[in-house]
This record gives C-alpha cells, structure tokens and sequence, in this order.
C-alpha cells in the first residue's frame, strides 16, 4: 500500500523524501555503501590550496575523473580547488579556462563563454579558450562564430586542430562534403596526434558520418574509441539503435546504469526487447530526472526529451521538455527530439519554428532534413 | 607555448549529460506557531565519508558499525553546518530527538538525522548553510520550508557564509504571472472570445415564430449567461487540466481546426437556432475543446521545471477572470439595446455572419496550414 501511495505522489509531481522511509539497521555488520576509490579524497580535504599549479593539475585531474566515470560530483570538488582564486579581483586566465570547462560540462554555456571571453582579451590566441569556444558555439548552433573561433587556431603548430575543429562546423552548416573530403584526408595523419586529440577526432568523424546518414563508417569510427568512455559508448549505442540493434546495446551498456545518458539508451534498448526489467530502468530514470529538477538543474533536459518521448510514449511531455531544451542548446539531437515531438503532436508553431530555424542555419542532417521536407512540401 | 590539455570530451561533451548526481543534502524543516522548529536531514553517506572519515578499516566498505561509530562527530557537523536564525537570533542549539538513521536516495544510501531547535517566536527566518564548503562547489542543500500555516516552499542552498532569507517570495510571484497571463491570453485569442460572444449574443432575446424578441425580465438573461459562462469553464478548465498535466494530448493542428469550427457552429447557430435555451450544452462541448487550446499556450510558459499547479491554477483563474470581464462589459449593454433592430439584426444577425466568416478563415489556415 505504501509503495502504491508512493508512486501516486511521485506521479502528481512529489519527488524524492515523499517515500521516504528512514530505518535503523539491526545488524552492525550490514554493508550500507561501496565507496569510490580514495584516489582523490585526501587531497580534496588537506589541501592548503596555496600553490596554484597544483591546485590547477588537482582540478585537471577532477574532471577528467569526472568525465570519465561520468560522477558530477568530482565536478564540484575541482571547482572548489579553484575557490581561493576566483575570489580574486584579477582571476588568472588559467583558472578562468578551468572554470570555463567545469562550467561548459555543467551546460552552464554562457558563464563558460564570459569565462573565455576574458582570457581571449588577454591571450587572442590562447588554443584551449578558442576551442572551447568553438565547441560552444556549436552546441549553440552559432556557425559563423564557431568557424571564425575555429579559424584563430590556423597556426603552424594547432593546424592540423583548427582543420578538425573547421570540418566540424562545415559537416553542420551545409558544407558536409567538404568536411568528409578534409576528414578523410586527415585520416591517415591521427595516429601523430595525442591521444585525447584522437579519440576527438573520431568522435567528430563518427558523428559527421552519422548525420550524412553513413550508419556503417559512424560505426567504424567510434569503435576506434576506447569503451570506457561514456561518450564513446553513447555515441556507439545511438549507432546502434538507430538500427535497431537493441540487443547489442544490452550487451554494451549492461554495466553503465550509473550514468543517467548510458542508462537512457540502456532503458530504450530493454524497452524495444520488451525485457523484465524495462520497467524497472524506467522507473529509476525518472526518479533520477526528478532529484535533477529538484535541484535547479537543467543539463538533463535533451536527455528527459529522448526518455518521455521513446521511454514513456509521451510526445507531449516530451515537447514540453525539448522546447525548453532548445532554449540552452541546438544540437542536431536537440532539433531532432524537437522536431520528432513537434511532428508527433502536430504542434504547427514548433514546426514552424524548426523550418525556419533549419532554413536559417543549413544545418545538414538526414535524419532532419528528409522529413522536414515532407512537411515543407505541406506549406 | 603550453601543451594543450586535450580530453575526449572537450567538443563533444554536451551529446550528453551525467552520470550518477551531483551531492544534495535534503533537509526538512518545519516551524511551529511558538518557533520551535522540528528538522530531518538527510546526507549521503559517501559525502560525509569524505569529512569524517567514516570508513575507519579503510576497505572502501561502509558498515553500519562504522557508521555508528561516528554518531558524535555527524551530530557535531551538524550543529556546525546549518545554522538557523529567526529575527536575526541565533536559535538554540539542536537537540537530536531520534535515534541516527539511514535512507535510500537515487545515489545511494544516506544518514538521517532528526532534531529541533527553539527560536524565537516571531520576526523574520533565516537561515545559514555551509556543508561541504571549500570541498564540493556544486553541492546543495535541498530544503522543504514548512512554516505554520503557510505553503511549503522549497529552497535550494548553496554553502556560504551569510544568512539567505526563508521568506516567501517566488511562488506567489509566479501564481500572479501566470495569472495575468491567463487574462492576456483570453483577451488576445480571438477565437474564444468570438465564440463566447456568438453564445451571449441572444441570451437578452428569445426566439418567437422565425424572429427575436427583447426579454423581459434581466434575471432571465443574467441566468441564461451564468449558465453558458459556468458550462463553458467547467469544460475548458477540465480539459485544460488533463493536457496541462500531460494525461492526454491531442494534435494542436487539429485542435486549433477544431477550435475554429466551434465559433462557426456557434455563429451560425444564431441564424437557426436549434438548442436555443440549450446553449450552455453547446458551451460545454466545445468548452472540452477550447481547454485543449489554453493548454498549449500555457506549455508555452512553463518549461517543465515549473511549479505546474501553481501555473495550471494561476493561468486558469486569469482566464476566468478575463471571461468574466467580457460578460461584464457586453451584458449590460446588449440588455439595454435589445428592443431596438440594430441589435436585433445589425448585431446578432449581422454579427453572427461576420463571426462565422471570420472563422471559416482560420478554419482553412489551420486544416491546410496556410498563411494569408
């Protein structure tokens, strides 16, 4: 019965603490909690936070840890090592790039843009800000400003990375054959570049040829990733399912459930195969979305679009939830929940406002294009 | 020129968003009338392993025992971390009035502590959080706020030194938005307008062999609009709900066409009328279609992060208000000029046409999806 009450409070909006059920063990042996590795722990506590190269390579560290098991929490940890510094009156420009990051993966775009935009007037060439700033923009859809970002990188020793970071923008702005022909052509000089440059480079790869609607070499390129990457296992599963390969997905995702994006893809796959414990991912989705929303936080929200709209068969949710996303960020999945939710509902505003907006940016994508001119051909 | 700190997802991050959850601590606080303030809060175990140690053996196992161990320092860290302030006094120090405990939260499992504080009986609330500071800068503390006699409100904190004020301010700020822009919306949707109007026109008349007659009697007509008005709300307001808190939807193209055919029906309605002291039914029909139409202009306020009650409740009330406001004004007029021709033909015959005809545009805009 208190279960039932449960889910009817979290079905009209109460979240978390509405089941809320506090009990005390009996048993001093019980395992409550596996920690995560102290790798990093005593550092966060004890450090004196006065050296700031160290302070620096600390945060460095966070992220990446964060980035690759995918756990925000070490996002906070790395802001806070910058603390004693970005009280300061004049923030060195090499916190302000970190801070830029942690930001950017925090979907926080326009902090991390005014962040950068404070280094590049001290520093008009400094390579990380212009890439980052070039990754935002994209996210933005703002072409023009993403290619003039990509293009201050055209020094001798980040050339081959402004051409990378150029391609990109091109395979979304109408110049998706160029952009394959300068890929193409770079292909065989990847293996010069460090590591992390590779693994971008094929993400960047994978994702062209995905929205040139080239599923098999998408594929081929992401698999050159190394998965234990949530990025590379992401992008390696939307491959999988637009084809419906739903079982391998299964298999590849089987161990992620920690991660919300990862268990997103894992839920739409045991869903299609109409498994036992579909119901079960779904539910732990939504209570994880639901904790997000309780703390102001909005980077879910393509994610919840893809989940109300494939996991729960609701479209109007789902376009609820992907216009507010389209208000912080338009990449071609954005457009493409948007589009799928507006068409569903036939929501003639939001229809015309992606046309328009397609027409607008030439943003060149099978999956968006091909059926928005079916609907231009209504008009 | 310094090496390029290059990770995997620097361009390409936001595909895609988290894993696991950023740290919140959840805390509910409740006020009574005498200022007493009664208080659960809830941590995660893996945050508070991190200030206080509470893996003693260092396998990266927590066990109850080890827990436990640890009851004084947690209840200390909590008497350092939230502090309450009424009137700008301290409260007391808590008193902890239950045994330590644990919950389950989507990220794992957390301590919860339950304890009360004295303040003072009266003045302003605030209140000052600083768990995790200067360790975790995307930590918040969630609160449920339950003061005596008011609405719960939530708030979200943010470790700092100075006090936040817990006084409300946002919700009824937001119930007041969403209000006006119930009013805003009725009075710019000429299409509801329109068919309401095309309800009321003959409300002050009543039909007698092919032609209309002046009522009597203004209780008759008052009644006759009260009707139409309150079937037309209860209709609207029904559907407007079941949209708005997505249990169904309909295609906005078609409910749009459908919106359009209902003015027509209505203002054609006038010319041969068959329901005649049945409007309200009509009212009522349609008025389950209309709501569908107010619920698509309400999403286009709220972004699914709002509070949906309070903008489902808000927005509709704007819309009565706005409704009743119409009635208001045209009523009185149409009784005071009902004997006379110009009403009788100018305005309901007359009118009727013009309504109908603007409609049958909006009809083909919106089935054909053409634009003039």
């Amino acid at each position: 019965m208190r279960y039932v009450l449960c889910i009817m409070l979290l079905a009209i909006g109460f979240e978390q603490g509405a089941c809320a059920a506090p009990r005390v063990p009996t048993n001093p042996q019980e395992v409550l909690e596996n920690l995560p590795e102290k790798m990093l722990m005593p550092t966060v506590v004890n450090a004196t936070k006065t050296d700031l190269t160290e302070a620096l390579s600390q945060a460095q560290s966070l992220l990446a840890h964060a980035q690759h098991t995918g756990d925000p929490r070490y996002l906070g940890y790395a802001e806070a090592q910058l603390k004693p510094w970005l009280k300061q009156t004049t923030i060195p420009d090499d916190v302000l790039v970190m801070r830029a990051r942690l930001r950017q993966f925090d979907h926080q775009f326009a902090n991390a843009l005014i962040d950068i935009a404070q280094v590049l007037q001290h520093q008009a060439r400094h390579p990380e800000a212009l890439l980052l700033q070039a990754s935002i923009y994209q996210v933005r859809a703002d072409y023009p400003q993403a290619r003039a970002s990509c293009q201050r990188l055209r020094n001798l020793s980040t050339l081959v990375l402004a051409l990378i970071c150029e391609a990109q923008v091109d395979g979304l702005n109408g110049q998706s054959d160029k952009a394959f022909a300068t890929m193409t052509r770079l292909l065989p000089s990847v293996n010069n570049l460090e590591l992390g440059q590779q693994s971008w480079f094929y993400l960047a790869f994978g994702d062209l040829a995905l929205r040139r609607g080239q599923l098999a070499d998408a594929e081929k390129y992401y698999r050159r990733l190394e998965m234990n990457n949530p990025a590379a296992l992401a992008s390696l599963s939307d491959v999988l399912l637009r084809q419906k390969r739903y079982a391998e997905v299964q298999k590849l995702l089987a161990n992620y459930q920690q991660h919300d994006g990862l268990l997103l893809r894992l839920a739409i796959a045991e869903k299609a195969l109409n498994t036992q414990q579909a119901q079960a991912l779904a539910h732990t989705l939504q209570q994880r979305f639901a904790a997000l929303r309780l703390r102001d936080n909005n980077s879910h929200l393509r994610e919840e679009a893809v989940f109300s709209f494939y996991v729960q068969d609701n479209a109007s949710k789902a376009l609820t939830v992907a216009r507010a996303n389209w208000q912080q960020q338009r990449e071609p999945y954005d457009a493409e929940i948007y589009w799928l939710a507006a068409q569903k509902i036939q929501s003639t505003a939001d229809i015309r406002l992606l046309q328009t907006w397609l027409t607008q940016t030439k943003l060149q994508d099978v999956y968006l294009t091909a059926s928005s001119r079916v609907a231009l051909g209504v008009r | 020129m310094k090496k390029i700190i290059f990770l995997l997802s620097l361009l390409c991050c936001s595909s895609f968003s988290y894993a696991h959850k950023a740290s919140d601590s959840y805390l509910t606080l409740t006020a009574s009338d005498t200022g007493v303030v009664s208080a659960r809060w809830d941590i995660a175990l893996r945050d508070l392993d991190i200030l206080l140690g509470l893996d003693a053996n260092n396998d990266r196992q927590l066990i109850w025992a080890e827990v436990l161990a640890k009851t004084s320092a947690l209840e200390q860290l909590a008497q350092a971390s939230l502090t309450l302030q009424r009137q700008q006094q301290d409260c007391t120090p808590y008193r902890f009035t239950a045994p330590l405990a644990i919950d389950r939260h989507t990220d794992g499992q957390y301590a919860v502590l339950t304890m009360t504080s004295q303040c003072a009986s009266s003045g302003v609330w605030a209140v000052k959080y600083q768990l995790l500071a200067d360790i975790d800068a995307g930590h918040r503390g969630i609160v449920n706020w339950q003061q005596a006699q008011q609405p719960a409100q939530t708030l979200v904190l943010t470790a700092n030194n100075d006090f936040i004020s817990m006084e409300k301010v946002s919700a009824q700020h937001s119930f007041l938005s969403f209000w006006r822009e119930g009013v805003a919306h009725i009075w710019a949707g000429y299409d509801h307008i329109l068919f309401l109007l095309s309800l009321l026109l003959p409300v002050v008349l009543v039909r007698q062999q092919q032609s209309w007659q002046g009522v009597d009697d203004w209780k008759k007509a008052l009644w006759d609009a009260a009707s139409i008005v309150t079937a037309f709300t209860i209709a609207h307001s029904l559907t407007l709900a079941v949209a708005a808190l997505h249990w169904l939807y309909l295609p906005s193209r078609w409910v749009e066409a459908a919106i359009a055919a209902s003015v027509i029906i209505a203002a054609l309605h006038n010319l041969r009328p068959v329901f005649d002291r049945w409007r309200w039914l009509l009212a009522f029909v349609f008025g389950l279609i209309h709501g569908f139409g107010f619920a698509s202009a309400l999403s286009d306020l709220t972004s699914g992060t709002d509070a949906q009650l309070v903008a489902l409740v808000g927005f509709n009330l704007g819309v009565e208000t706005g409704q009743l406001a119409i009635v208001a004004i045209f009523i009185p007029i149409a009784f005071l000029s009902r004997n006379s021709s110009y009403y009788q033909r100018g305005i309901v015959t007359g009118g009727s046409v013009a309504i109908a005809s603007v409609a049958a545009l909006w009809l083909c805009q919106r089935l054909f999806n053409l634009t003039f």
